[in-house]
């Protein structure tokens, strides 16, 4: 029978400059499905959780699922795993664009990356051949240079490319991989790549995906188009304005991050920063591979000394490069988005990191001397635009911001820790979680760390009433509504895998069906809805396990201070904090609600029901089960 | 006489002229009689956002907030409106 699975993992040793392809196990489709499940499964099972995660020893994992590449829209997306050096905990990444459709059409469901390189290099994979390329002259390019080179000396433009720039180069901690112009930013996952000196990945691939039951995928295909075409927001809003439009809709409730949490409320540049203001800068739309929405909003700097700049900022590059570091600017934050995109940086975990050290020069901790001369207040926007590139290329001050706010709050010393907003070591997302405290909880519980993509509480950030409507001042019965969002998006976004904003905004009420029936009819298994429930669940305990072994305990699922002591002064969402006995209670909801114990263990029973047998035997050898 | 700041997003704060304006509302009145009063001021087009379709469960619509609590979870429309409360049309978005 035809699959959309490719039957097919490759696997490229650096050390060795080998590489082989071995068959795709039934047992881990049946399991998991595809993209994020196979890549957390192959982490636990193949990278053990205590070693250096820049070390030879690390894996990067490339995922992508057996709906990527068929006709289902909006599902051209992957996953990527290592051990995170920013978290030390599982570091995994979605992307879009179009390189997780050319590992299909290369013949792979996966691809595992193993080893170190002696000196720097690229691989191109074309179908079933794999070079080894000296990237040596690549060195220093920016990741849209280095893409371009790439295409004119494999001398073919449809080339699809996964690279790092000087920041991944650099080993820095905030280090993403592009592909195209789309990040999987967060985690440092491009400091891995840097530390196997690996330049970049380009892959093209000449076969096709295959379709088990073309007549009930098609039906399957159309009832999602149709949810997608009866959407309010899909087309009408999310076209027009992309996810930049959420700076609306968190100014809105007031939870809109403003000066690195400090004032929430007081500060919100809706004229400014807003959707209506958005629109004079935007000339197009870029698309993802078989994606009818377009989301992603091209945004051209006109005049002044950065015009010509062109960038794509999304909604939490508003938040990072505007909320949090007091800049009112959009052409600072187009150029700052894309100076990221160039160097290879994280846009949420740097411009983070700005704006910590921002408040630090506020209150006096560190001064220009540290700053070599910069005035790094709030608001300055060229002091924001000139530190990226110095964070990238570690230089004076950058270095000491190249490593996210955890690391640089232990080299500033002063007490700087308690402005260091991070959960795990990974910076916060551009929701005040004051006033959105189930997607606080989410965040707290992430097995990446402060991840508002592992489970996006859209019932508290939209009012979305699915499953049900949710009171976002409530503490009461988050722990099942978080448990709901971990656990569909897994398995829906992330295995499938879909594009998260369809889960959002077209689907909520039919994730779980849709995703069955795509499955189904693409694959030729044979999945219940309570069935496709349970692997995001699986997923989930396999993450927490892995984390368990890698060290991290019940108070890495703590939210900052600032969070617990400090209430949002001023706005919509006045008066609201999460004290320390609230915060445990959700915790313990949470804990409860996963069949976890009080220390956030899975309980034996639970990982017996999902199947997870060897998962037993670590934490048993470990002595966290008996 | 009570004022109340109604707030709005997108396509609300089109119809309304602004994200924010003060007004001034009888004392005592209700959420249901607010919105009752702004439907007559801002006509039409305000009427067809705030239309709900009964037939179709799987779509959200616009919700209201008063203080940024969905009002169901207050006493609904029949909530009494205080001087110095916010109103605010929770218009359906995405994205983030």
């Amino acid at each position: 029978m035809s699959s959309s699975y490719m039957g097919n993992i490759l696997r490229i040793n650096l050390t060795n400059k080998e590489y082989n392809i071995t068959p795709l196990s039934e047992e881990l489709a049946k399991n998991f499905i595809g993209g994020t499940g196979f890549a957390v499964k192959i982490l636990l099972d193949e990278v053990n959780p205590v070693i250096d995660p820049l070390s030879a020893e690390n894996k990067l994992i490339f995922s992508s699922g057996p709906l990527s590449g068929t006709a289902a829209p909006c599902a051209s997306r992957m996953s990527i795993a290592a051990k995170s050096p920013l978290t030390g905990a599982v570091g995994m990444c979605m992307t879009g664009g179009y390189f997780p459709v050319e590992l299909k059409f290369a013949g792979y469901d996966v691809l595992i990356i193993e080893g170190h390189s002696e000196e720097p290099v690229y691989l191109w994979i074309k179908d079933d051949k794999v070079s080894f390329r000296k990237a040596n002259k690549l060195m220093g390019t920016n990741t849209l240079d280095c893409q371009q080179l790439i295409k004119d000396d494999l001398g073919d433009q449809n080339i699809r490319i996964a690279c790092i720039g000087p920041a991944g180069e650099n080993l820095s901690k905030m280090a993403c991989i592009i592909n195209e112009r789309r990040a999987a930013g967060r985690k440092g996952l491009g400091a891995v790549m840097g530390a196997k000196n690996l330049k970049a990945i380009a892959i093209r691939g000449s076969k096709k995906v295959g379709i088990a039951n073309p007549e009930e995928f098609s039906l399957a295909r159309k009832r999602m188009l149709k949810a997608m075409k009866d959407s309010p927001v899909l087309y009408p809003e999310m076209s027009q304005h992309g996810t930049p439009m959420t700076v609306d809709a968190a100014w809105g409730i007031g939870i809109f991050p403003a000066k690195n949490f400090s004032a929430t409320g007081e500060w919100g540049p809706i004229e400014k920063l807003g959707a209506q203001a958005s629109k004079k800068y935007k000339i197009g739309s870029s698309y993802c591979y078989n994606c009818p929405v377009g989301c992603s909003q091209l945004k051209l700097v006109r005049q002044g000394k950065y015009g010509g700049v062109l960038g794509e900022p999304e909604y939490e590059t508003y938040y990072s490069f505007g909320g949090i570091t007091g800049v009112d600017s959009q052409e600072a934050i187009i150029v700052a988005d894309r100076l990221c995109d160039e160097m290879g940086l994280d846009t949420m975990s740097t411009g983070a990191t700005i704006a910590f050290a921002m408040e630090l020069f506020e209150k006096g901790i560190i001064n220009k001397d540290l700053t070599e001369g910069i005035e790094l207040k709030f608001g300055n926007a060229q002091a924001m635009i000139d530190l990226i590139p110095k964070i990238a290329c570690r230089e004076g001050f950058g270095d000491i911001l190249a490593d996210g706010v955890r690391v640089a709050s232990q080299k500033i010393g002063k007490s700087s820790e308690k402005y260091a907003l991070h959960i795990k070591g990974l910076e916060m997302p551009g929701y005040d979680p004051r006033g959105v405290k189930g997607h606080g909880l989410g965040f707290m519980t992430a097995y990446t760390g402060a991840d508002h993509n592992r489970s996006y509480a859209f019932q508290e950030v939209f009012g979305i009433p699915v499953p049900y409507t949710v009171d976002r001042f409530a503490i009461e019965g988050k722990g099942a509504l978080v448990k709901w969002n971990q656990d569909v998006r897994s398995v829906t976004c992330d295995c499938a895998p879909m594009c998260a904003f369809l889960m959002d905004m077209a689907v909520p009420s039919i994730a779980v069906e849709n995703t069955r029936d795509l499955v189904n009819s693409s694959t030729g298994l044979n999945f219940t809805s309570q069935e496709i429930k349970l692997v995001g669940e699986r997923l989930n305990n396999v993450a927490k396990v892995f984390n368990i072994l890698s060290g991290l305990r019940k108070e890495d699922d703590y939210l900052p201070r600032r969070f617990i002591d400090e209430k949002i002064k001023v706005g919509t969402s006045k008066g609201q904090s999460i004290p320390e006995e609230d915060m445990l209670t959700m915790l313990h909801d949470y804990y409860q609600e996963r069949e976890w114990d009080e220390n956030g263990i899975p309980k034996r029973s639970k990982l017996e029901e999902l199947g997870l047998i060897r998962e037993i035997g670590l934490l048993k050898e470990a002595g966290f089960l008996q | 006489m009570i004022s109340i700041k109604i707030k709005s997003l997108m396509k609300f704060a089109e119809v309304l002229g602004s994200h924010e304006q003060q007004m001034n509302f009888a004392s005592g009145c209700t959420v249901g009689e607010v919105i009752q009063i702004l439907k007559k001021k801002f006509g039409t087009q305000l009427v067809q956002l705030l239309e709900v379709d009964d037939q179709d469960t799987n779509y959200w619509r616009t919700i209201i907030c008063l203080n940024g609590r969905n009002i169901e979870f207050l006493d609904g429309t029949d909530t009494i409106c205080l001087d110095g409360d916010e109103l605010f049309f929770w218009t359906p978005l995405g994205g983030g």
